[in-house]
């Protein structure tokens, strides 16, 4: 399971396939304003991405895939658009919610 | 990239030959249609990979009238497959292009636009013309993009080689087909900025497809246009590619392949495809070296246990035969991989000279014989151009209008011959037509005319001799300078060419019967004699062909003459040139006597002063290619035995 719900925080761990998007997407048509978390999260399909950018969810730990955390997550934070300033943002994030997900292992 | 490219040429020639080849049989085997369609839409598809959109334009349009062709809704005829042939004749020449110059030439949008436009009028129903999406860069995206950039790093993108941006768009069910569009753009090589958004409004979150994609994918990279496609080339149907700004522009477009060059010396690097059965061959031999290596290394060791001197030297015989024996068969096996069929060679003159034939408005037919005899590669490339000449004069000046052929009793349409023979170790490659032969007394006129000779000469010439006048440099009998023809190179630059490939040319003729010219080649690539000398403590060779002679010279019989230095050699005054100057290397002090390499013909016979002479030896002689291609008067290089590289001076070209 790469897709798993932990204290309200969506937690993507992995390889996230196709087939994991439907799961993404109960978890946060069930409760909106759930927190995703990409501290784990290596490669996300497509469909998975598709779903983060429609919800935009309140993203927390510092994504492990640098194309994401680079050049697609800055984007989503909530009343960020410059790029720079939402890498810094997403970043920071990473640091203060990074341990909560982690502490599951 | 570059292999990817060499590959695409490769089998974008074969794709495009069997295409021509399954078109022209259509008549009698109608079930060609297939392999004609699968050979255009292969290569269709390959295009675009590279920056070739006329002709993937161009090869949708036949890919359509053939696919119309194979479902029956439409009938083949004459017209029609003159019109596809030319359509791949077309896409024939942009595969040269693109090779000579790596991009299409400047008219290949309209000349696309127009063949495509052709094409698609003999469509039953004809649908619309694709646009051609080729967006500017000011649209509202791209300036988006740019925006994104921190201003620092768009100035360093900007000033480099341009930014190029990429707008990819999947479709709706694109991860029902297994498309995993992030994925394939992380893959875009020198990102510089992106943006993945929504394509439309989202919609109520609460009936949110997940399966259906949504997305547009906008980049910015700094990598060339067709590693973008390359990164892309699942999806390109998809993705819209756009110069930011300038792309670099190091190419000429590439002007007229089939055209005026006729130099048989650029060895292009084609790749070419070897028979595994060869390389098998290579594998095995190489296993042999290493076992009779390590007889040599056991050797060794005996001989450090204290050997007896008698059985040492039986031991290193036996050794040196083996290793002897598998260095001629290396060397006959490399010389097989290196042998290609004349068919790679043959193959595209039919399509050429059915264009040709077309546009001179004559009948002909050409036959090709002797195909399956196998010539070193290095060859095949040398003599595309020559005989494409050949059989451009053949058409032109030797088939005869129908008319013309009926009232002199020939049948109709002309015959051109096209063959090869193996002769001992000599490749005879003959051109013969049907035509109306050459007229000997035209070719003394015209020489005359020319001032090539005085007409009392002239006449006196036997017949033989007089038609050799028309490989006289500056010679030509067309009276009409035509396209094709009259492009000012004549059988002298066929005569170069070929000699250069160590070949030479022979022609015969009879007035009313026709034309036959035969190149005769060396089979395979042949020990060249060199003669090593030494100049500004470097040793250089010179090939022995090249030379008249070698000699020494009394100092006393040196005459200066302006500038110069000349000398006297039976009646004739021969200018010296200084090889060190020639080269640019500090000469030694000359001391005594020069020594002097002769070399050229005729009126052009010189000298190049060397500081000494060395050995003679028969290497073989690697054509310039590489670093070495752009150097002047560098003929090649050879192996010599020591394992160091020898240049070989190409005299004529030094003091040209």
């Amino acid at each position: 399971m790469t897709v798993t719900l932990k204290d309200e925080i969506i937690c993507l761990e992995g390889w996230c396939g196709a087939e994991e998007a439907e799961r993404l997407l109960i978890l946060l048509q069930a409760a909106p304003g759930r927190g995703v978390d990409l501290a784990r999260a290596d490669q996300l399909h497509t469909a998975l991405v598709q779903i983060i950018i429609a919800f935009r969810p309140p993203l927390t730990g510092k994504c492990g895939d640098p194309f994401l955390r680079d050049w697609v997550l800055p984007s989503l934070l909530p009343g960020n658009r410059n790029a720079s300033e939402m890498l810094t943002s997403c970043d920071n994030s990473g640091d203060e919610y990074g341990d909560d997900c982690s502490d599951r292992r | 990239m570059e292999g990817l490219r060499d590959q695409f040429l490769v089998e974008g020639r074969e794709l495009v030959e069997n295409a021509a080849a399954d078109l022209l049989a259509l008549a009698g085997e109608p079930d060609r249609i297939d392999s004609a369609f699968r050979a255009v839409h292969t290569l269709k598809g390959a295009t675009g990979l590279f920056d070739l959109k006329p002709m993937g334009a161009l090869l949708h349009a036949a890919e359509d009238l053939l696919g119309a062709l194979r479902d029956g809704t439409l009938s083949a005829d004459g017209t029609l497959v003159d019109l596809l042939l030319k359509g791949i004749d077309q896409a024939a020449r942009w595969l040269d292009c693109f090779e000579a110059a790596d991009t299409l030439p400047a008219d290949a949008p309209a000349v696309a636009q127009r063949l495509g436009a052709a094409l698609r009028r003999k469509l039953p129903a004809a649908p619309p013309v694709l646009p051609q999406s080729e967006a500017a860069p000011d649209q509202p995206w791209i300036l988006r993009l740019l925006a994104g950039l921190d201003p620092g790093a768009a100035e360093t993108a900007l000033t480099g080689t341009g930014l190029r941006a990429i707008r990819y768009l999947p479709t709706r069910q694109c991860f029902f087909d297994g498309d995993d569009p992030v994925a394939l753009f992380r893959a875009i090589p020198e990102l510089r900025a992106v943006s993945i958004a929504g394509r439309e409004p989202w919609g109520p979150l609460e009936s949110f497809d997940p399966f259906g994609c949504n997305l547009v994918l906008d980049g910015l990279s700094a990598a060339p246009a067709v590693e973008i496609r390359a990164a892309l080339s699942s999806v390109l149907d998809q993705v819209q590619i756009v110069a930011v700004e300038r792309q670099p522009m190091g190419h000429e477009p590439g002007g007229d392949a089939a055209g005026a060059k006729i130099d048989g010396s650029d060895a292009a690097s084609r790749t070419f495809r070897v028979e595994s059965d060869r390389i098998e061959t290579l594998a095995g031999i190489a296993d042999q070296v290493v076992i009779a290596s390590n007889a040599l290394a056991h050797l060794a060791a005996e001989a450090r246990r204290g050997l007896s001197g008698e059985a040492l030297v039986r031991g290193v015989l036996t050794s040196h035969a083996e290793l002897e024996r598998l260095s001629g068969q290396l060397h006959r096996a490399v010389m097989r991989v290196r042998l290609v069929p004349l068919a790679a060679l043959f193959r595209s003159f039919p399509r050429l000279v059915r264009e040709i034939g077309a546009q001179l408005g004559k009948k002909l037919d050409l036959s090709l014989q002797g195909e399956a005899i196998e010539i070193d590669k290095s060859l095949v490339d040398g003599l595309f151009e020559p005989i494409l000449h050949l059989l451009r004069n053949a058409v032109d000046h030797g088939i005869e209008d129908s008319s013309q052929r009926l009232a002199a009793g020939k049948p109709p349409r002309g015959v051109i011959t096209l063959g090869a023979k193996r002769l001992l170790e000599t490749v005879a490659i003959d051109i013969a037509d049907d035509g109306r032969g050459i007229d000997v007394e035209t070719v003394r006129r015209t020489a005359v005319a020319r001032g090539l000779l005085s007409a009392a000469t002239a006449a006196a010439l036997p017949e033989e001799r007089a038609l050799e006048l028309l490989f006289a440099p500056g010679f030509s009998t067309a009276s009409a300078v035509t396209d094709l023809s009259g492009r000012g190179v004549g059988l002298d630059a066929v005569r170069t060419a070929v000699a250069r490939l160590g070949g030479h040319v022979m022609l015969s003729s009879r007035f009313g019967q026709g034309t036959s010219i035969r190149l005769s080649l060396p089979a395979a690539i042949v020990l060249t004699g060199i003669v090593t000398v030494e100049c500004g403590g470097e040793r250089y060779g010179v090939a022995m062909d090249d030379l008249v002679e070698t000699l020494r010279l009394p100092a006393d019989r040196v005459v200066p003459i302006r500038a110069g230095r000349a000398f006297t050699l039976r009646d004739r005054v021969v200018p010296i040139f200084n090889l060190a100057e020639l080269l640019g290397v500090t000469a030694s002090a000359p001391n005594g006597d020069l020594k002097l390499l002769v070399f050229g013909q005729g009126e052009a016979v010189s000298a190049v002063a060397v500081d000494g002479f060395g050995d003679r030896q028969s290497l073989l002689l690697r054509p310039r290619n590489g670093l070495l291609s752009g150097l002047r008067g560098i003929a090649g290089t050879a192996l010599l035995g020591t394992g160091q590289i020898l240049m070989v001076l190409d005299l004529a070209e030094l003091v040209a």
